[in-house]
């Protein structure tokens, strides 16, 4: 039977998951709020959350749509609605669990440890929900383009997201931990 | 008492006095509004925690039975900060637009100071009466009448608290769901209705939790108001540039931006205009007016935390007074700042206008502002998540008060729950704004936690120091001048209700 971890790699994987924790609330703030939610941007097209612009062949201009032409062109108010609710809920939760983990590691606390992992699990979901909603209307106009900076982030934010939890199963706290608090706490 | 036996005790031997009660003399740690105290009895079934105890009466200091505390420094000042920090932090901008800036700093020094000095009594009481609860210090001072007092006072606070958060609910959820599905026209949506919204929220998700028999998971959820108000404040700083003023000028922006949303609202610079700065736009120092009654209430409702004070103590590593004197100061002076800053900001950015909740005043101005949707949910979340905690100490409460021998039965707890819910969304729907709670809460409750009980059971219990002496005649000043906070203030608000009937301010 294998002994018990060095202390300080604990330490470590520790410290990398509360910095790729950091990690992918920047790279949420970045595409939500930098980014204004915008998937694509370009001078032809800007499609995001709270953005609905496509090029106008007759004025040769970029035309924004408002919620009743929306409706017309297949994206629902309330789907939309949901989606903006996954995408900025799950910012909200991820925001939210560097608390419970930072008193998991000082109280060696199991359970702040687990609620955590919850918030990390549902913001994944949100986030993974949010996105394939407002993708599945807005697909057919971006398809046609690069994706833009802000889709890039959110993405990045989703494998970032999956990759924490998978950090977090192989690193469930033991009771042996109880000697390893730190010295901050 | 020898050197030796001291060092059983976790006190210093510079301690006046020291004593404490047994642990099932205090085996409920309170979270008195937010507090989500780590504890160990924290899964103890909330039914059995006595809240009013009438165990160990009799007991001579340090006959008990004594339990190390484990908690560190950082993580008491940590939840001493969750305990006193909550939704009273939203309606300081409105009190600072009725006091003005030089009165408000003055009102809020003398509230956390005498908070603090309140915090002393307590802690010295407690060192002297043997008890770590707050009820079991009224019942050793003043027998059933002091139980009651203490009982009734943190009740009608938790009520109080709970009424403020559901007020959020009904203000800022319909706010979240126009900023979600882009809904113009509000007039007859039931799902923009408030009222509606808040007894929907009660039912499905507030209900549900609030009926499990132990707290669980949601004692650390409440923790999270804490990280959400330091959010709260950093986004109120960073809009004060951002809105320009006057503030009737912005709803043009408002409307300029709201057509195309190119960037987001919450990076959209502070827009020049050519609107000559009035009045309006000019902060006042010292203002008198029918609303000034109302910020001596908010701030005291604001600083409330004394039912939590006790149990933190008893979990505090070290455990001796001035270690947790020290927790407090560093706990009050972070308090005292982050509310200034978000007074100071909150007013600075809206002037006279600002409404009893600061939140809901962002939204006539800057419409749908993703930043603020964010803050709204991070918010909403951390409120709504709160409640069922807060209503787990006043369900305990009046069980023991009226059924405190029966045995654990499941339709009893649920009814007084639904019961407890349904008083609250009834208040929350009549009761005019949310400054009307902060208003009468802070004068009725919040003044006897702070002022008058913490004095009475100090003069009553503490009999080492003569009635003549400095700190007994310091403690009956402070319960005089409680008396006076809470008569006034009372009677002047009463006043305010009855000359303004419709109720303004929001």
């Amino acid at each position: 039977m294998a002994g018990p971890r060095p202390r300080w790699r604990d330490q470590l994987l520790f410290m990398s998951i509360i910095v790729l924790v950091i990690v992918v609330i920047c790279l949420m703030f970045y595409a939500l709020l930098w980014e204004a939610g915008n998937l694509t941007d370009l001078p032809n097209l800007r499609i995001g959350f709270y953005n609905f612009c496509l090029w106008n062949e007759d004025t040769s201009t970029l035309q924004c749509h408002q919620f009743p032409e929306l409706e017309a062109l297949g994206v629902p108010r309330v789907g939309l609605g949901l989606a903006r609710l996954g995408v900025y809920g799950s910012l909200v939760l991820t925001l939210f669990a560097p608390q419970p983990l930072l008193l998991a590691q000082c109280n060696s606390d199991e359970r702040a440890w687990r609620l955590a992992v919850g918030f990390l699990a549902v913001s994944s979901v949100l986030l993974a929900g949010g996105l394939g909603l407002f993708l599945s209307y807005v697909w057919k106009w971006v398809r046609l383009s690069l994706p833009g900076p802000g889709f890039l982030a959110l993405g990045s934010a989703q494998a970032l997201l999956i990759l924490l939890l998978i950090a977090m199963a192989v690193f469930p706290l033991r009771a042996e931990r109880a000697e390893s608090k730190l010295e901050s706490c | 008492m020898k050197k030796a036996e001291m060092g059983r005790f976790s006190i210093s031997p510079d301690e006046d006095s020291s004593s404490y009660s047994s642990n099932s003399d205090f085996n409920y740690s309170y979270p008195t509004k937010q507090a989500a105290l780590k504890s160990h009895y924290a899964d103890v079934d909330p039914e059995n925690q006595n809240f009013l105890l009438e165990s160990n009466l009799g007991k001579k200091k340090y006959e008990t039975e004594f339990h190390p505390g484990t908690t560190s420094f950082g993580m008491s000042v940590f939840n001493l900060s969750n305990a006193i920090v909550g939704s009273g932090i939203l309606g300081l901008s409105y009190a600072m637009a009725n006091t003005g800036i030089a009165l408000f700093i003055i009102l809020l020094t003398f509230v956390s100071i005498f908070s603090l000095y309140s915090v002393h009594l307590l802690l010295k009481t407690a060192n002297e009466g043997g008890s770590l609860l707050y009820e079991q210090l009224g019942y050793k001072a003043f027998g059933l009448v002091g139980k009651l007092a203490a009982s009734g006072s943190i009740t009608m606070q938790n009520i109080g608290a709970m009424s403020s958060y559901l007020f959020i609910v009904k203000y800022e959820l319909p706010l979240v769901i126009q900023a979600l599905t882009n809904i113009e026209d509000k007039t007859g949506l039931w799902y923009l209705n408030g009222n509606y919204l808040v007894l929907l929220v009660s039912l499905v998700v507030i209900l549900p939790l609030s009926l499990f028999r132990n707290l669980g998971y949601l004692g650390y959820t409440s923790g999270l108001s804490l990280l959400c108000m330091v959010f709260f404040l950093i986004v109120v700083i960073c809009k004060k540039f951002q809105v320009p003023c006057p503030v009737e000028a912005a709803l043009i922006i408002n409307e300029t931006i709201n057509t195309t949303l190119t960037q987001p609202t919450a990076l959209v610079p502070a827009l020049s205009h050519n609107v000559t700065e009035n009045d309006s736009c000019r902060p006042h120092y010292f203002i008198f007016n029918s609303q000034t009654v109302y910020a001596v209430p908010i701030l005291i409702f604001s600083f409330v935390c004394h039912p939590a004070v006790l149990p933190i103590y008893e979990e505090l590593k070290d455990r001796s007074r001035r270690r947790m004197m020290n927790v407090s100061k560093i706990s009050f002076f972070a308090m005292f700042l982050m509310y200034l800053l978000a007074a100071l900001f909150g007013y600075l950015t809206f002037y006279e206008h600002v409404e009893s909740e600061l939140l809901h005043t962002y939204s006539s101005i800057l419409g749908t502002d993703i930043l603020l949707l964010i803050v709204r949910l991070a918010v909403l979340m951390a409120v709504t998540l709160t409640v069922p905690v807060v209503i787990f100490p006043i369900r305990s409460s009046v069980t023991h008060l009226l059924c405190a021998s029966k045995d654990f039965s499941w339709w009893r707890h649920s009814l007084i729950t639904v019961s407890i819910l349904a008083f609250t969304n009834l208040l929350v729907i009549f009761v005019p704004t949310i400054r009307d709670i902060f208003g009468f809460i802070g004068a009725s409750a919040a003044s006897m936690l702070i002022f008058i009980l913490p004095s009475a059971f100090y003069i009553k219990l503490v009999k080492k120091e003569p009635m003549k002496s400095v700190q007994k005649i310091g403690a009956l000043f402070f319960l005089l001048s409680g008396v006076l906070v809470m008569t006034g203030s009372m009677a002047l608000i009463v006043l305010d209700w009855v000359h303004n009937a419709p109720g303004g301010g929001h």
